[in-house]
């Protein structure tokens, strides 16, 4: 073993050991409560909220994905700027709203928010469901991607499946051990590597000898292949991915996670800016991404440009640096993912349906055994399916940006049924189903790539209208409820 | 559901978001899909002008953090 493949093995060492640590930490202060283990006791400060969400929604699709697309199809991606300032608007949108209902009634999952707002089991378990199976593929493209990088970071030494079993044993023991606080304590140190290593990445990319800075190496694009340099015709990726990247990430069970868990309120009026601002990272990724024009222009698995570039034209520990930068926007995803899934499930489904009497330690327990499960899923997973990242990642965002249709209706629109609410996410989620297994091919422009995505939306709000408005409206008692405090929302009381 | 009457600053800032996401993207899909010049920053005009944009809406979200969105610090649970 040489002496790079050393430094490289003790930087992954250092890059796991750390987080392990921070959970035996986070464990310590926990106390074996689900409201605790779930939520933290909704008591997450603004740094750990800030750095959590935005490494949560920072992917591997992201930090690897992003460069494949960017050397692929040129600007197209680059719509992900306006898609963060997006996201972070429906932080202080939804998410505040979200954030005090979860306070005033103790929810902890997004079937809670559903129960609460339209009283039915059904659509809860719908919203459940649907969370949980489309987050698992998400689940998934983290673990690959985050392998994949440890085996390059290592040099080969550590192969995929072991890289991906390391990375899953290392989540598995601090969340197992702190619950969300471990999660959130990790995420504020992997979102610091992610964000600098996405920019650090794309200055030190560019301004090697070979592409001699931005301005030379968009000349070089723009007289070899000026398609990249141009949006082109591919219209409906570029509105595609704004719309349902966001919503899709923000749909999430880790979101929800991330909005009941907040501490204070104000924090919601602030994070749509810092959020947006953060946004600037990705002039890292397209930098990379564009880079590769010139340095790998024949490479043929497009999601391994990072390394590829670095490896090459970098120092070994600084390109082995970078690339555990990678993995940490997987991990802090992958972390988050499985946290809320088990979260889930053990509050959705087993304390519901499978053990009532069970104590809050009892459950936290079930908790934790769900994570080793869910885990060992998303690794089988991981080694028998393969796909482009983005690809998968798309997807499975989509199935998730479905929910926002009931839960905008929940909050603004008062005429809203569970009639509608479950007819709009069966066809939703039913035509999406149908569009990306090549069932049916989406009609006029939704058959451009990324089409059947938005459609199946669009699909799912026009029904949920429609029902909502020949249906039964929700109980007076569960209107009253809601609308009492609503109405507490907008006076300003209660928020502390 | 709100009841209330949303102040004008709120409902400002709503809309200035609704341009600005507008401005980042449609022009880039009806207007100059098709355009690399004249470049902004360095950039290609698709990357400079959606910088532009992202200057103009980080402004914005910074302001409406400021004013707390338009509502009044008494009330929408803000800054009692």
């Amino acid at each position: 073993m040489s002496g790079q493949n050393i430094m490289a093995l003790l930087i992954i060492a250092l890059f796991m050991l750390i987080p392990l640590a921070m959970g035996a930490i986070a464990g310590r202060k926990s106390i074996p409560t689900t409201e605790d283990y779930f939520v933290q006791g909704r008591g997450m400060g603004s740094v750990a909220v800030f750095f959590t969400v935005a490494a949560t929604w920072w992917s591997a699709f992201a930090f690897m994905g992003s460069n494949s697309w960017f050397f692929l199809e040129g600007p197209l991606y680059w719509t992900a700027i306006a898609w963060n300032i997006f996201f972070g608007v429906l932080y202080f949108v939804i998410g505040k709203k979200v954030w005090y209902f979860g306070k005033l009634n103790n929810l902890i999952t997004p079937k809670d928010f559903f129960l609460l707002h339209y009283g039915s089991e059904s659509l809860g378990n719908i919203v459940a469901v649907i969370c949980l199976v489309f987050t698992l593929p998400y689940l998934q493209i983290q673990l690959s991607g985050g392998a994949y990088l440890i085996e390059v970071a290592s040099n080969g030494v550590i192969p995929f499946w072991l890289a991906a079993l390391l990375f899953y044993l290392v989540i598995i023991i601090y969340v197992w051990s702190g619950g969300l606080r471990a999660v959130a304590w990790t995420d504020i140190f992997y979102g610091v590597l992610l964000f600098f290593g996405m920019v650090f990445a794309g200055l030190y990319i560019v301004n090697i000898d070979e592409v001699g800075g931005v301005k030379s190496m968009f000349d070089f694009i723009q007289e070899g292949t000026p398609e990249k340099v141009i949006i082109g015709d591919n219209w409906m990726s570029w509105l595609s991915m704004f719309i349902i990247t966001p919503v899709g990430s923000f749909m999430g069970p880790q979101l929800w996670t991330r909005m009941y868990a907040v501490k204070s309120h104000k924090l919601f009026n602030l994070m749509p800016f810092l959020l947006g601002f953060a946004a600037i990272a990705y002039v890292g990724s397209m930098l990379v991404g564009n880079s590769a024009n010139i340095l790998c222009p024949d490479i043929e698995n497009t999601d391994a440009i990072l390394p590829t570039i670095l490896y090459e034209y970098a120092p070994f520990v600084l390109a082995a640096f970078i690339i555990a930068c990678g993995a940490a926007a997987a991990m802090s995803t992958a972390n988050s993912q499985i946290h809320a899934m088990s979260a889930g499930y053990t509050v959705d489904f087993h304390k519901r349906y499978i053990n009532k009497n069970l104590s809050e330690r009892q459950l936290v327990w079930v908790g934790r055994w769900t994570i080793l499960i869910l885990s060992a899923a998303a690794y089988v997973m991981c080694l028998t399916i393969p796909g482009a990242l983005v690809t998968i990642g798309l997807v499975a965002l989509a199935g998730t940006a479905q929910i926002i249709v009931p839960t905008l209706g929940a909050l603004f629109w008062r005429r809203s049924t569970t009639a509608g609410a479950i007819s709009g996410l069966i066809v939703g989620v039913g035509s999406l189903c149908l569009f990306t297994f090549h069932v049916i091919t989406p009609p006029w422009v939704f058959s451009m790539s990324g089409g059947g995505n938005l459609l199946s939306l669009i699909l799912n709000i026009i029904v949920f209208v429609i029902v909502s408005l020949v249906t039964k409206p929700r109980s007076a008692e569960v209107l009253d409820k809601v609308q009492a405090q609503f109405d507490d929302y907008y006076d300003g009381k209660n928020f502390d | 559901m709100r009841k209330t009457k949303m102040p004008a600053k709120g409902i400002v800032i709503r809309v200035l978001l609704l341009i600005g996401f507008c401005v980042m993207e449609f022009p880039g899909v009806l207007f100059f899909k098709d355009i690399a010049e004249p470049r902004i920053f360095g950039l290609p005009f698709a990357y400079g002008i959606m910088l532009i944009g992202w200057v103009y809406m980080c402004i914005i979200l910074f302001w409406a953090y400021k004013c707390n969105w338009g509502e009044d610090v008494k009330k929408g649970g803000d800054d009692k």
